[in-house]
């Protein structure tokens, strides 16, 4: 039979198609070299973060300094030199990145500019982007202490990575040493934040464990264009950046554009990509609270056992970091940093793992209702966010005590938590091309969402928001009947943010001419 | 009570449509008339008394054909029961009738409501609705039912009650499962024979070719469904890999505008979607062919609350318009438009190609190039000035377990559902 035969013809492409980034095979190491390395590498080898918020007061002042600072910019270049000696790990890192005020501020032609996403330029306080992350009431920007409208404009973003505490201060102290030497160059406001050796976030759980594995670095995984711009992502499309047109660089710093749609521009976007920052305070003492109250409106004594368990329950990880869904009745240090498994065949109705919980409606797998697996996957795939969180503030209490959770007497620490009024929480930095598509609809289609995967009034029990007061409560599916807790009070805030947009080096060199 | 899809489009007077657009507006932001007590004097239609209309939908269409800037009134609804009593119930329910109906040309005086609006009907090629046979006090008792038992869940006394029933449960579902397994093969049987008879009707009135192709091109990418993929198989039927990895999207398009003063899209929940697009007249018989299938694979081989595995669609509607020179499309969804954008290019990519290379702009690689196909239908999407949906905070999946679980306690369903049995005749509507 003859296919089609009345279909309109696909209209023809434009002639001489360049040949597209093969992002089936890895990054080639001229690629690599105009990437920036945090984009590629969480740096797990170097705990200790300084992220310095920067604002230019003058154009030519930022440049200067920019000049000086790129080749200090840490790159993607493969830190194995040959094959037969190990791999050269970097005592330090050091990456920028940029708003769309700080874009401006450098220079950018309005016309590059209007190329970048609106949600990038409109910022993560615009009213679209809260409405969308549901930043309200207490995490309303209007009262962040970092971006928003009501804290000094966000420029730049200069992100450190040492491997201990004194060289991050010592290294920290260098760069504002030196900023001192660029009037108009101003330190708004400086986070440190300490990934410590256990991994434990500030409510005691092993944290950063799922992390998409970029195909054109791995060889497998997500495909690249999903976190840098310019290479085909999981919509079989390369990534679209933001483009300059050619007579704005006349010393040709940038490669001319491959896409035939947009003939003599100059790809800005190329190797670049999006980063969130979001500062995520964590309320530990409320949190251990409610699991307590929980213990006690259900067996009528606050149970540790039962709030670890009701805590894992939320989270989809033991404190430990082994997964509900292939660990359902007790913690197992073994499985401490699995990543690897699904849940359509072993846990397909959250006897172990519940679809509200944390980790399941961040990364859905292969069970995104009501699609099969195979497209679950798929779906999910076009949405992942790379995660660079660092946590910040001294732990309320010793987290080690989760380490064993049958401890009942060594869990007693974990009851009648005081807040103390310290600071504590998250610094998270998420990657990738598309702030829209990926962080943003993760939050509002997924975490946010009380509906989500069939669900009803379940909105996700860590970042979610809070509808009306009463209502927001967790199911946790049970062999017998299912139990749902009270209504969830909200255990993180948002205390600040930013979008940026972290370029490579080649347009690093463009902004810093 | 079989629910049904009413569109009416009607020409709104010259000069009358900026005064029109003002009147649906403001009623539109104040749909449930909980704002403002102030507006409920307004003109507005009293959508939310209603026990027989699940969605309502006003907004203003251009009218290319009558001349630059001239506009026409789309009123769609779903509702249950007959077409005359539901005609009947709106304009009882309307206030101040001759601020919207007046605007429109044809429109004199709520007596003659009937023949205005049958005048102005326009019947729709496709038709989905995912619960074609819940009329509105059943669905509403399903979520009330639900929503009770949710609460429940949170008594620490809840579990000490089940224990008391869970072997008379368990029989049941064993005996649910088992009649579901006998019933199941007849069910496909019939449906498919049914289904059969139809396309054989279909090829007769539309063409052989026409629903050849329209039906190769729907199910290019449809293989979950094990028929299809078995179809697919024999006749080789795949669509084409994308001619080039580049979208064609537009690197700065411009802001999808909803205007000021309409109101917002839901950011969560239940959204809708209005499109009008141009059809290209070679395409047009073709295009007759892809809707009348759709139709029938909605209606002969989807189960309740899915149509081919999508379960976020409520309702959805195309109509050619114009003589065959425009498509509209109007439906009711859930989530957020971003995300059923996304789920329709990966679970009917090859139904969007079907429906949408008849299309001037459609883009050159097809819905695959999903950037390029979100621009494309941001263009001709229109803004609706109303939106009102009778259970506004449940998805589909939600109504689908209420529905279920209502199953298994329709006792209390009935007794809840009593005394608010579905009812649009005109003596039961408040003076």
């Amino acid at each position: 039979m003859a296919k089609n035969q009345t279909l309109p013809r696909r209209r023809s492409h434009p002639e001489m198609m360049p040949s597209p980034p093969a992002s089936s095979q890895l990054l080639p190491p001229e690629a690599r070299a105009d990437i920036q390395g945090f984009i590629t590498s969480g740096f797990g080898h170097l705990p200790c973060t300084a992220c310095l918020f920067l604002r230019f007061d003058e154009r030519f002042t930022a440049k200067k300094w920019l000049a000086l600072l790129r080749p200090a910019v840490t790159t993607a270049t493969s830190w194995r030199v040959r094959s037969d000696v190990p791999k050269h790990k970097p005592s330090q890192a050091l990456n920028v990145a940029f708003t769309a005020d700080g874009l401006r501020m450098l220079g950018l032609p309005a016309g590059c500019v209007e190329t970048f996403p609106p949600e990038f330029l409109n910022g993560i306080a615009s009213p679209e982007s809260s409405r969308n992350l549901d930043d309200v009431g207490d995490s309303a920007p209007a009262r962040w202490e970092l971006g928003g409208p009501n804290n000094e404009a966000i420029h730049a973003l200069l992100i450190l990575h040492t491997t201990t505490e004194p060289a991050l201060a010592t290294e920290r102290e260098r760069i504002e040493t030196n900023l001192t030497g660029f009037p108009g160059i101003n330190v708004i406001s400086t986070q440190i934040g300490i990934r410590p050796s256990t991994g434990k976030e500030p409510f005691g759980f092993h944290d950063g464990i799922a992390q998409p594995e970029i195909k054109g670095i791995k060889g497998t995984g997500v495909e690249t264009g999903e976190f840098i711009l310019g290479y085909k992502n999981e919509y079989g499309f390369n990534s679209l950046g933001p483009v300059l047109q050619s007579a704005d660089d006349p010393l040709k710093l940038l490669p001319d554009s491959s896409n035939p749609y947009l003939k003599g521009q100059r790809d800005f976007g190329l190797n670049g990509t999006f980063v969130v920052y979001r500062k995520l305070e964590q309320d530990v003492a409320g949190f251990w609270q409610f699991m307590q109250s929980e213990a006690q409106r259900r067996l009528g004594q606050p149970d540790p056992l039962f709030m670890v368990r009701l805590a894992a329950k939320m989270i989809g990880r033991w404190p430990s970091g082994a997964p509900l869904t292939l660990s359902p009745d007790c913690d197992d240090h073994a499985l401490r940093e699995s990543d690897d498994f699904l849940y359509a065949q072993i846990d397909p109705v959250g006897h172990g793992c519940p679809f509200g919980a944390h980790i399941r409606r961040s990364n859905p797998r292969d069970q995104l209702l009501p699609a099969a697996p195979p497209e679950s996957l798929h779906m999910t795939a076009r949405h992942r966010i790379l995660r660079r969180g660092k946590p910040y503030g001294k732990p309320l209490f010793d987290l080690s005590v989760l380490d064993c959770t049958t401890d009942v007497q060594g869990l007693r620490a974990i009851l009648d938590l005081k807040p103390d009024q310290q600071p504590r929480g998250i610094h998270f930095l998420g990657l990738n091309a598309s702030l829209k598509s990926q962080f943003e609809f993760v939050q509002q289609v997924w975490a946010n969402n009380p509906h989500f995967n069939g669900l009803t009034d379940n909105p996700d029990p860590l970042t979610g928001a809070r509808g009306e007061p009463g209502t927001g409560s967790m199911l946790v599916p049970c062999t017998g009947l299912d139990q749902r807790t009270a209504p969830l009070p909200r255990f993180v805030t948002v205390r600040g943010g930013a979008y940026l947009f972290m370029p490579s080096l080649r347009a690093l060199t463009w902004l810093a001419t | 009570m079989p629910t049904n899809g009413l569109i009416v489009i009607a020409p709104v007077r010259a000069g009358m449509e900026t005064a029109l657009c003002q009147t649906l507006n403001s009623f539109g932001n104040d749909v449930q008339g909980t704002h403002a007590p102030g507006t409920v004097a307004q003109p507005r239609i009293d959508f939310v008394s209603s026990r027989s209309i699940h969605f309502a939908r006003l907004a203003l269409l251009d009218d290319p054909d009558r001349g630059p800037g001239r506009q026409r009134l789309l009123f769609t609804t779903d509702y249950d029961g007959s077409e005359a009593d539901h005609v009947q119930e709106v304009i009882a329910r309307t206030k101040h009738p001759e601020a919207i109906w007046g605007c429109c040309e044809g429109y004199e005086g709520p007596a003659s409501f009937s023949q205005f609006i049958r005048a102005h009907t326009v019947p729709p090629d496709t038709y989905y609705i995912a619960f074609r046979g819940d009329d509105l006090p059943r669905l509403r008792a399903g979520i009330e039912l639900n929503d009770f038992f949710q609460r429940w869940l949170a008594d620490p006394r809840a579990e000490r009650v089940f224990n008391l029933l869970p072997d008379i449960l368990r029989v049941g579902a064993g005996l649910r499962t088992f009649a579901h397994a006998v019933w199941l093969p007849f069910d496909v049987l019939l449906r498919a024979l049914l289904a059969g008879m139809e396309v054989i009707g279909l090829m007769t009135r539309l063409g052989l070719r026409n629903v050849l192709d329209a039906a190769m091109a729907i199910n290019a990418t449809l293989n979950r469904v094990w028929w299809v993929r078995l179809l697919n198989f024999i006749f080789n039927n795949q669509p084409p890999p994308p001619p080039s990895p580049y979208s064609q999207a537009c690197p700065n398009p411009p802001p999808y505008p909803i205007p000021a003063g309409y109101p917002p899209e839901d950011a969560i929940l239940q959204n809708q979607l209005t499109l009008v697009t141009d059809v290209k007249p070679e395409c047009l018989a073709r295009l007759r062919a892809v809707l009348a299938l759709i139709d029938l694979y909605g209606r002969r081989l989807s189960t309740t609350g899915s149509l081919v595995g999508i379960s976020t669609i409520h309702t959805v509607r195309w109509a050619i318009l114009d003589g065959g020179k425009r498509m509209l499309l109007v439906s009711n969804y859930d989530g957020t438009w971003e995300n059923y954008i996304d789920e329709f290019a990966e679970m009917i990519l090859s139904g969007l190609n079907a429906l949408w290379t008849t299309a001037p702009d459609f883009p050159a690689a097809g819905a695959q190039d999903v950037a390029a196909l979100k621009q494309f239908l941001r263009k001709h999407q229109v803004a609706a000035n109303v939106f009102y949906s009778a259970c506004p905070a449940t998805s589909v999946l939600n109504l689908k377990a209420d529905l279920e679980f209502a199953f298994w306690f329709g006792w209390i369903v009935r007794r809840l559902a009593n005394g608010q049995k579905p009812d649009a005749s005109p003596a039961s509507f408040p003076s």
